[in-house]
């Protein structure tokens, strides 16, 4: 990893305007924060205060809906496309650790990996605990996983006044060339001397988070299978099957397809939408036939996905990033929080 | 990937749920919630997640279309408008302006409604002019204008979160009203109470800490039960009653017939729930009430809204935060289709028809002279087709071949037009049966404004340009204004029409779109006593003549159609959380189409078993009216006796079977209640009509 010193993350954002198309967190007209495109003739700066963004960076390169091929009678044409050089700028290492964990489930899918290699990911630890958020529970933050990142901007005081660039990637090396910036000395020669200060900083930084004990509790629960069927059952009263939890959470990726025909005519088009496990519908066969025809079972297999020790052999880590959004858009009371408490409580 | 978020309000329920619209090339591929939103507050029910495949390009009608015999035709613009122009002009001269009229849309926005009243009024002459509120909250607004003087809900949504008692009498938020249903949830979660009234064990009764699981159609029985026991263990608000409220001698006596042992026979509820449910509601702090169809839909909502009234005064449970009588208004603007007048018997802002002070004001307003009889509603408007004298109708955006009772009785009215014109984004079964239909742009293609159920007007944007030859309707009415040689319906642009909506409307005079974005929505009345809206109504007195509350003595009367031999079980009517009305939009969804068969009849497992119908098997279900098959779903939430059908799937209209036998003050349909007979349709068997092939 090098570093730099930064006068500003403006001045990061000016110099790949030149390059890339760039998305950056924007406050909207009703003061949610949003993914914006900035344009170059009218950019407004960038506000590294701003809370998390409304939506994790999934729709990037796995959109909610999208055409995979079509079909004209005698020749299927796949309709993947690479999209424009970007810059994501500003993501959160919760959103970032949510990528990562993405590019591992998608690493054979061509239309995910055409979006993804053209996209340069800038990173921004926190300093402070987001609303609902426990990143550093499931260890994903605050501060932003260096492999998850091309670039990442570290502020190094409070006031977010005074800044150091991290360049993780050759993407990101090749991303900053141009740019007038002064090399740091890292401090210590060890191997991992800069890891093991912002290790320091992050550690002081969660120091004044608020700490979750049922979120552990919760978790344990599931992966020592304490959680009995009529328990979920009950929970799952609860559970009005918005698919609002799947559409926010940063690691879900399951998806359905669907042929649209044209009303006259032989094309047919593929596409690809996002779906959601916690639908009735979802396992449901052709025969009528059910294995996830309770509720409980539907809202059990969601949770084992996010919390289980079964998939960190494959993923590394947890499902679950700790963003939290689910338990905002859960109308039934049972998103994250919610539920871990619910599970701890219980005897 | 270019894409840009507009942000407007849900088009579906009456919560008025905030929407980004995620927009790429033209098209809304996606939507947000939107987290900062006063009333949805970042959430959303499935239909709203759902909201891009509502208005995909893929069946949306392109252009005008002409019926020749059995089929559509495109034509221009020119021509439709002309043809339609020309017919009523034709049919005014010949059979009178009251052989006309307009089904406005309870979906549409303000801008839409306030034109199609005025269309009826100045253009053709006519107080024939209702929408489907006629089916839905009609009994509210006329009960609770006799006991209140004003129809609305008295509360807003955000009251949920200080009362200490939920009550929800016949009503399924959780599944309709879903962000407002959630948000009673998490009030429960903070220790409130909840009791709920409803024949069907639904998800809230599941969770409540009392369930009435009365018979259907018992709502005045068991309410008056409810009020002898408060008067006669002295739980009533005695202060409450003696300040704010009149008639309580004649009211009080009128219970002396409900003694709880009649009524726990009559309900089927037992004595000492009606107890609990009593006690907890006149001790409760503040107690917020929602009902919905469970209490409208019957030959005596009029009167079951007054009991509901009556019960809230009783018990002072109104005036104040956390409390009130809250109807679930259910379409995203059937609170602004009304407050706009598209009812036979009021102008905008609910200034009487008959009164010629109002008639006066408007025809001064309007340039015009306005009609002074009041009009056919829409079921009138059907009935008095079928006897001849009703020959020209346009329909907004509704599809009452599937949505009203008595499916069969509507078809041939409309069969029986001279024309028929529907305004609609795709053919539902209503657009099948015009004569022309015309393209109109969906929520996403039109900037206007929505009133929610706590009267919270919102603006709606603009997100995509209108999708191929469609239009606003109000510009369709505008034009056809022109053609039919009245020139004060030509306004520039929605804010126009807005404006001088409200200039004329004492509710809404302090509105304007720039204070509508300001305020995030504005909750009427708001006017110059309340510059920022009201989120609390009746807080010191009641919108009565004399500002008092009245409470009405009202009578216990059985449903029309009891089961019997014949046709032994009770059918009611019941909303799936997975779509929306007639289904013209939710069906388009994919996720949403696969939750369940194209037709649900819900039956106890034991009723199953005793008419040898297995679960999910074929089912022929039967009523006076018509016959409907359909598959059957076992359900724990359907006692033995009841049965409930959905009405969202065209090819299993449960409004074959429906009973139209209406409410005499409303001619509000009894929806809820009528008696049918099954039997199982076993493999083999033929299907009885094509739609089921």
């Amino acid at each position: 990893m090098k570093s730099f010193k930064l006068e500003s993350p403006n001045d990061l954002k000016a110099h790949l305007l030149c390059t890339f198309d760039l998305y950056m967190p924007a406050e909207s007209s009703n003061s949610d924060v949003k993914w914006s495109e900035i344009d170059k003739d009218n950019s407004i700066d960038y506000d590294p205060s701003l809370s998390s963004t409304a939506t994790s960076c999934k729709s990037f390169f796995f959109p909610e809906r999208e055409d995979i091929f079509k079909f004209d009678g005698k020749k299927f044409v796949s309709t993947e496309s690479d999209g424009n050089k970007q810059v994501i700028f500003g993501i959160h290492a919760c959103d970032l650790t949510a990528i990562a964990y993405q590019d591992k489930f998608f690493a054979e899918d061509t239309y995910y990996q055409a979006r993804r290699r053209n996209t340069l990911l800038i990173g921004i630890d926190c300093l402070t605990q987001c609303n609902q958020g426990f990143c550093h529970q499931v260890d994903s933050g605050p501060f932003v996983r260096p492999s998850t990142a091309d670039l990442i901007l570290q502020p190094l005081n409070n006031d977010q006044t005074s800044w150091r660039l991290l360049v993780v990637s050759e993407y990101g090396f090749k991303a900053i060339q141009g740019m007038k910036l002064v090399s740091e000395e890292l401090g210590s020669k060890k191997q991992d001397g800069d890891e093991f200060s912002r290790q320091k900083s992050q550690a002081e930084v969660v120091s004044h988070f608020q700490h979750f004990p049922y979120l552990n509790d919760g978790i344990n629960k599931i992966n020592n299978r304490q959680v009995s069927q009529d328990q979920w059952e009950t929970l799952a009263k609860q559970c009005v099957t918005c698919s609002g939890c799947t559409q926010v959470c940063p690691t879900c990726s399951c998806y359905t397809t669907r042929d649209i025909r044209e009303a006259e005519g032989p094309n047919v088009t593929r596409e690809r939408i996002w779906d959601s496990c916690l639908y009735e519908g979802f396992q449901k066969e052709a025969s009528g036939h059910n294995p996830t025809s309770l509720p409980g079972q539907r809202l059990e297999r969601f949770w084992y996905h996010k919390f289980s020790d079964d998939f960190v052999s494959k993923f590394d880590r947890y499902g679950c990033v700790g963003c939290g959004r689910c338990e905002q858009v859960c109308p039934g009371v049972i998103g994250v929080h919610s539920i871990m408490k619910r599970l701890s409580d219980h005897e | 990937m270019t894409s840009s978020v507009v942000s407007t309000i849900c088009p579906f329920c009456g919560v008025g749920c905030g929407l980004d619209l995620k927009v790429q090339d033209n098209q809304v591929i996606a939507v947000e919630p939107i987290f900062h939103h006063p009333v949805s507050l970042g959430q959303l029910c499935v239909k709203g997640w759902n909201a891009a495949f509502g208005i995909d390009p893929g069946n949306r009608i392109t252009t005008p279309l002409l019926r020749k015999i059995d089929t559509f035709h495109p034509i221009s613009w020119d021509e439709a408008l002309n043809h339609i122009a020309n017919q009523f002009t034709d049919i005014i001269s010949n059979d009178g302006p009251d052989a006309l009229g307009v089904i406005s849309c309870a979906r549409a926005t303000n801008e839409d409604n306030y034109a199609a009243q005025k269309f009826a009024r100045c253009v053709l002459g006519t107080n024939n002019i209702d929408h489907c509120a006629r089916i839905c909250h009609s009994p509210t607004v006329a009960g609770l204008k006799q006991t209140l003087g004003s129809g609305a809900m008295t509360n807003s949504i955000s009251d949920i979160d200080s009362a200490d008692l939920l009550v929800v009498f016949g009503a399924d938020p959780t599944e309709n009203h879903t962000v407002l249903g959630g948000r009673i949830i998490k009030a429960k979660t903070n220790g409130a109470k909840l009791l709920v009234v409803d024949p069907r064990k639904t998800r809230l009764a599941e969770l409540a800490d009392v369930h009435l699981q009365l018979n259907a159609g018992t709502n005045i029985a068991l309410i008056n039960g409810l009020l002898n026991i408060i008067f006669s263990n002295n739980w009533e608000d005695t202060d409450f009653l003696a300040s704010r409220c009149e008639n309580q001698k004649e009211f009080v006596e009128s219970l002396a017939d409900y003694p709880a042992t009649k009524v726990a026979e009559i309900t089927g509820v037992a004595e000492e729930l009606l107890d609990r449910a009593a006690y907890l509601y006149s001790h409760a702090q503040r107690a917020f009430l929602a009902y919905g169809m469970g209490i409208t839909q019957f030959v005596s909502g009029t009167n079951n809204v007054i009991g509901i009234s009556n019960l809230a005064l009783s018990c002072g449970q109104i005036g104040r935060v956390g409390t009130g009588i809250n109807p679930l208004r259910g379409q995203n603007n059937v609170q602004g289709a009304c407050d706009m007048g598209c009812l036979p018997n009021v102008f905008p802002g609910y200034q009487p028809v008959s009164e010629p002070a109002v008639q006066e004001k408007f025809s001064s307003a309007w340039d015009c002279t306005v009609p002074t009889q009041p009009g056919l509603t829409s079921l009138g408007m059907a009935k008095t087709a079928l006897g001849g004298k009703f020959k020209g109708l346009i329909v907004m955006g509704e599809d009452p071949v599937v949505t009203d009772p008595d499916q069969q009785l509507v078809q041939r009215a409309f069969r029986s037009l001279d024309l028929l014109v529907v305004c609609e984004l795709t053919m539902t079964e209503t657009a099948k049966m015009a004569d022309i239909v015309l393209p109109v742009v969906s929520f996403a293609e039109k900037t206007g404004t929505f009133t929610n159920c706590e009267r919270r007007v919102q603006l709606i944007q603009k997100a995509i340009p209108s999708f191929a030859e469609s239009k606003s309707d109000w510009r369709i009415l505008s034009e056809l204004a022109t053609r039919m040689g009245y020139k004060g319906m030509g306004w520039q642009g929605e804010e126009a029409i807005f404006d001088e909506m409200v200039r004329l409307t004492p509710l809404f005079s302090e509105m304007s779109y720039p204070k509508l974005i300001e305020y995030q929505g504005l909750q009427w009345p708001c006017d110059e006593s309340h510059p920022d809206g009201t989120m609390l109504l009746h807080s010191t007195s009641f919108s009565t003549a004399n500002g008092k509350g009245k409470l009405i003595p009202v009578r216990y009367v059985p449903p029309d159609e009891q089961p019997d031999d014949e046709y032994p079980l009770v059918l009611t009517t019941n909303r799936l959380h997975f779509h929306y009305g007639c289904g013209s939009m939710t069906r388009k969804s994919p996720l949403l189409e696969r939750e369940t068969p194209d037709g649900v009849l819900f039956i106890n497992a034991n009723d199953g078993e005793s008419y040898n119908i297995n679960n999910h098997e074929d089912v022929l279900v039967s009523s006076r009216r018509g016959e409907v098959s359909t598959r059957a779903v076992y359900s724990e939430q359907v006692p033995q006796g009841l049965v409930s059908m959905p009405y969202h799937f065209k090819e299993a209209p449960s409004n074959r079977l429906t009973n139209n036998a209406q409410d005499p003050v409303t001619k509000m349909p009894e929806l809820k209640v009528c008696a049918v007979k099954i039997k199982p349709i076993k493999a083999g068997a033929l299907p009885i009509s094509e739609e089921r092939l």
